[in-house]
């Protein structure tokens, strides 16, 4: 019993994180949190059920292509709804835009694919045992992101380049690097992070278009929880939230654990509003 | 004197209480004749819409205030309507305790609705924008979860029946009349706080928030009345929700509803009723027209709402506002009538003085304020000067409540002030400006300028909602002091003009009417003469000789030399140990204008580089020199002529006119404390060929060996100097034939200075030219081989350093009014 709900808590845990760090992948580029984080992740599920089960295609195009759209809805989310709104004076239309465009995309799901959710298909032909590839494809996924993207900003020009424009977009412009197509790539890769976490996920969470905004709260608590922008803070998060959640599944049942996982989630942020590893506020006058 | 009388006079109230004018009504009396007469055209069917429109409405009225007017994006409001139709159907049915009746039940929702509204509320007031969006769902997401799991109360899946009124209201359109009823008076009490008090408040707290604390705008207090009235009306609209539905369950209160009735408010436009109100019935009607719309419906809202947002923010309130599309005249003069001030500001009673006694203040390593004493006596104007970082702001936040000093005290008539109570300032009536004026745009400058006023109406938010006459004698007042206000500044011209449309000379004044409205013992003001004319700058010295006579202390935060030594009786300075006092060019600049959108810097600048020399670029802060290398280097946009190496830069991105030869280091040595040194440079070297990226980065260590020999630590590990060293690197790394340098020694010690500044000849003996932005005078005379002075947005003196009398004339050139040519 505590195996499974270890297994299956860090296993959901890792998704969270992943749809996390999509959301402090867009954060860091543009400093706006999109709500087309959740979304993505629903897609993910849902175009690989869509390619793979539906349309027959091989596990890895199918992957591919749930990984392209991805980054093609990241690619939209940048273009339609968050460099408009950039340059605007009222910063707070990006909670609208993305909110518009998430809410585009789900409905669009749900009428053309289904409002059901749909079985995701087996990814490996492999028996179903204790610990199983539902269980351990998010881990892998979640490790894989992680290391990928260590390597990415510590090791490669353009991750610093990321870095560059997340830490003073100015003094980056005013060097020279090219600030919009680096963005486009962040929101591009944030995508395939979203998808990835979906895909991996799908056979625990199914392909339903309503993950979405399940997707879109808890993707956003370890973002809360661990500080923005900052991609360990929000793994360890995850993990915990993961298994704080399948423990009080188990222990009391569905409607409570949500009840619980919020209220600690409401009362964390009230008592430190910048999370527990952020930074405090800049000065506003 | 006559005349301007006859324009002051009071406004009388009027039929409806708060509704203005007629003008304003006519829609609302319209929707109220349609809604009135409509079961005599309408069939069964649209009598069901009509009563939904009506039931949203009662709900949206209420959110709107909340979304609309403070600006809080609460989306999961649906679960106050969950709340209320479950409360009020469950109490009517008996489920719990014997059946009550109907009305006793919905109002029992109502109060459960307005607690809950408050619970829900409440975070806004800690967390930022998207933080609250997120928990407001997910309370959507548990009221509905609960009312799943709640069997034995709820139902469950299988739901609960709905209240059924007793007659007159049992039939269609009996209950429709009710629900229209109910839809009138919450039409009629949000408008009574959109024309009141609290909602101009609540407009400051979304828009302006700092404005909105100075003015004593106590934020929780009014956002909770807004979430208590807001919490009940959907409780209510609930209860008639389940009434119309007939029966309830848990999938009806879907996350679709909660997004319909905010974007109702959105597609209406922030700030309006008669908005919103068009859009929620927009929004039930608009599936209705076709069957296959009805599945769309929510992805329809959804790209609806895309467009508002991109397109027209202000949404339906914008398109409709067509006296705010009138232009105004073009050249208008700000004309104060300081006469006036004696009766805006009546008898201030002598409130003795404010010091600042040994204020002490830093911010992690900096120290922003060191050992500060400052002592501000009512009638006279204090001024307080000193270079950029040197405290000025600070000193004026501290004092208005926005930090405490670590060290020392502020003192108002020798008690002791309360630290970081913001709000409490205004009662102590302490006024202030801000740098960047803080500003309402989508309302009137008369509604800007009553915000001031706040705290002076004495109606409660009941009376206001209800229109009694308290709040009837606070608005008139209110409206005859910010109409006196905007006399004594000049304004009231402008009165009814949306503030957006003003220019930036104008809301600077318009802040100050709002301070006045505070009839301040002490006025504090930030930078106020910034973005002015010459004879708006005359005009402003007036007005604040004028106030000061009436008995204010005024305390001025301000570089403008002509301003400070004109009108202040005393002056703190701030930092003190600034002293005061070919071919065919390389980089060629005529006519150069520049700015920050509507605030225009620069002014025509001629200035020209040659190659290989070192041009040093000075003059008073606020000057446009900062402006001025980021238009050449492509960062802001100008008009004029730029000419670098033979090429016209018009157009080009940073990117571009680095490819050119051209880099800029950008003024507080920004690099990437996150990155090594090493990182850096190549970062600096991006747009290169990767086998070329190395050759040039080892290139630059040469030239700076200091930091060569940390080139693996990270740039955080820096000392200020050395930070400042890996910025030039940074920008000599593209091999520049001109390198501009703002403010190198900013910040640093001397010996740190002269580290720096010893780079600059190193690359003039190398053969690169240097415009360097500079405030140590003495240093950059002895590093260039020419000047030139820029003062209020333009060259006021050009000369080689080797003349004769130059620091003298340097020192005529930054006091000037005109330009200073030898």
């Amino acid at each position: 019993m505590v195996e499974s709900i270890v297994l299956s808590g860090v296993a959901i845990g890792c998704i969270y994180a992943l749809i996390a760090i999509t959301y402090n992948v867009m954060f860091s580029a543009s400093r706006v949190f999109s709500f087309t984080a959740g979304t993505l992740g629903m897609l993910g599920g849902v175009l690989g059920s869509l390619f793979i089960a539906r349309m027959g295609m091989p596990v890895a195009a199918g992957f591919l292509l749930a990984l392209a759209g991805g980054a093609v809805l990241g690619i939209v989310t940048e273009i339609v709804a968050v460099r408009p709104v950039l340059k605007s004076l009222d910063q707070h239309l990006y909670v609208l835009s993305t909110l518009a465009l998430a809410l585009m995309v789900q409905q669009f799901t749900a009428i053309e694919w289904s409002t059901e959710p749909q079985p995701f298909p087996r990814l490996f032909d492999i028996a179903r045992g204790e610990f199983d590839q539902q269980f351990w494809l998010p881990m892998l996924a979640c490790a894989v992101v992680i290391v990928g993207l260590e390597l990415l900003y510590r090791h490669s020009l353009i991750g610093h380049a990321f870095l560059a424009i997340a830490e003073d977009s100015f003094a980056a412009r005013a060097l020279g690097l090219p600030e919009r197509g680096l963005r486009m790539a962040s929101f591009a890769l944030a995508g395939v992070i979203g998808a990835l976490a979906g895909f991996a996920g799908g056979e625990m969470l199914l392909a339903f278009f309503a993950n979405a905004p399940m997707l879109t709260f808890y993707g956003f608590v370890p973002v809360a929880l661990g500080g923005m922008g900052n991609n360990r803070g929000a793994v360890v998060a995850g993990l915990l939230l993961g298994l704080f959640q399948q423990s009080a599944n188990f222990l009391v049942g569905g409607i409570f654990a949500s009840v619980a996982v919020f209220t600690v989630f409401i009362i964390v942020l009230l008592a430190r509003p910048e999370g527990l590893a952020g930074s405090a506020l800049r000065r506003r006058v | 004197m006559d005349t301007q009388a006859t324009q002051l006079r009071p406004s009388r109230p009027t039929v409806l209480g708060s509704v203005s004018t007629l003008g304003a009504a006519l829609p609302f009396l319209a929707l109220l004749v349609v809604g009135v007469l409509f079961p005599l055209f309408g069939g069964g069917y649209w009598g069901v819409i009509a009563t939904r429109a009506c039931v949203y409405w009662v709900l949206v009225s209420g959110l709107n205030l909340v979304v609309g007017f403070a600006g809080q994006i609460a989306i999961g409001w649906v679960a106050l309507l969950t709340l209320g139709a479950y409360t009020t159907s469950v109490l009517a049915a008996g489920n719990v305790m014997p059946a009550l009746p109907p009305y006793l039940a919905l109002a029992i929702a109502a109060v459960v609705g307005a607690i809950f509204g408050l619970i829900i509320g409440l975070p806004a007031l800690r967390l930022r924008t998207f933080y609250f969006a997120i928990t407001t769902l997910g309370f959507a997401t548990i009221v509905t979860q609960v009312a799943l799991a709640w069997q034995s109360v709820t139902g469950g899946g299988v739901g609960v029946a709905g209240p059924i009124f007793p007659e007159p209201f049992a039939s269609q359109w009996g209950f429709y009349y009710f629900c229209f009823g109910l839809a009138a008076i919450c039409t009629w009490t949000t408008a009574n706080i959109a024309a009141s008090r609290f909602g101009r408040a609540l407009t400051a707290i979304r828009d302006a928030e700092v404005a909105a604390e100075a003015s004593g705008i106590a934020k929780p207090a009014l956002l909770g009345a807004v979430f208590l009235f807001s919490g009940a009306v959907a409780a209510v609209a609930g209860g008639l929700f389940a009434a119309l539905q007939s029966y309830i369950t848990p999938d009806a209160f879907t996350l679709d509803l909660s997004v319909l009735f905010f974007i109702a408010i959105l597609i209406g436009g922030r700030g309006s009723i008669l908005g919103p109100l068009l859009g929620t019935i927009l929004l039930t009607v608009l599936p209705e027209f076709a069957a296959p719309l009805v599945a769309w419906s929510t992805f329809l809202y959804a790209a609806l709402l895309l467009v508002i947002v991109l397109v027209i923010p202000g949404g339906i309130a914008e398109l409709l506002d067509f006296k705010n599309r009138r232009p105004l005249e073009s050249d208008r003069a700000i004309i104060p009538r300081p006469d006036l001030l004696d009766r805006l500001l009546g008898t201030t009673p002598n409130a003795g003085a404010l010091t600042l006694q040994q204020v002490a203040l830093s911010f992690g390593g900096v120290q922003a304020i060191d050992g500060l004493d400052l002592e501000i006596r009512p009638g006279q104007v204090h001024g307080l000067i000193g270079p950029n970082g040197s405290g000025k702001t600070t000193t004026l936040n501290v004092i208005s409540g926005y930090y405490a000093p670590q060290r020392g005290a502020v003192r108002l008539n020798d008690a002791a002030m309360p630290v970081l109570a913001r709000h409490q300032r205004a009662r102590m009536r302490i006024a202030r400006t801000f740098q960047t004026p803080r500003i309402v745009g989508s309302a009137s400058v008369l509604q800007n300028v009553m915000i001031g006023g706040t705290i002076d109406g004495e109606g409660t938010f009941v009376e206001s909602l209800l229109s009694l006459p308290r709040h009837r004698r606070d608005e008139a007042m209110l409206r005859d002091t910010a109409m006196l206000a905007l006399a004594a500044v000049g304004l009231e011209r402008l009165a009814q003009v949306r503030a957006d449309r003003l220019q930036h000379s104008e809301l600077r004044f318009t802040e100050i009417a709002r301070a006045l409205m505070l009839r301040p013992a002490f006025l504090l003001l930030d930078e106020p003469a910034a973005g002015l004319s010459a004879e708006e700058i005359a005009r402003l010295s007036a007005l604040l000789l004028a106030i000061a006579r009436a008995g204010t202390g005024v305390l001025l935060v301000e570089h403008h030399p002509d301003l400070i030594f004109d009108i202040c009786h005393y002056v703190t300075v701030l930092n003190l140990g600034m002293p005061i006092s070919e071919p065919d060019p390389l980089l060629d600049v005529a006519g150069l204008s520049s700015g920050y959108g509507k605030i225009g810097v620069l002014r025509g600048v001629d200035l020209n580089v040659g190659a290989g020399e070192v041009v040093a670029l000075l003059g008073p802060n606020g000057a446009g020199k900062t402006t001025l290398l980021r238009a050449v280097s492509g960062l802001l946009p100008w008009s004029g002529s730029v000419r670098f190496a033979g090429r016209d830069l018009a157009g080009f991105s940073p990117r571009e006119t680095v490819r050119c030869g051209l880099a800029h280091v950008v003024e507080g040595h920004r690099v990437f404390t996150q990155l090594s040194v090493l990182d850096n440079l190549l970062l600096a070297a991006y747009d290169l060929p990767r086998g070329e990226r190395a050759v040039r980065v080892e290139e630059v260590f040469g030239l700076f060996p200091e930091i060569a020999a940390k080139r693996h630590e990270r740039a955080a590990a820096l000392s200020g100097g050395q930070q400042q060293i890996l910025a030039v690197a940074q920008g000599l790394v593209r091999r520049p034939r001109l390198l501009m340098l703002d403010e190198p020694s900013a910040g640093l010690s001397p010996v740190l200075v002269d580290r720096v500044l010893v780079v600059v000849q190193r690359l003039r003996e190398a053969g690169t030219a240097v415009l360097l932005v500079e405030q140590l005078i003495e240093k950059a005379l002895a590093l260039a081989d020419r000047v030139y002075a820029l003062a209020r947005g333009s060259i006021v003196l050009e000369a080689k350093t080797g003349e004769a009398d130059l620091p003298l004339r340097l020192q005529h050139a930054y006091m000037a009014t005109g330009s200073f040519h030898t």
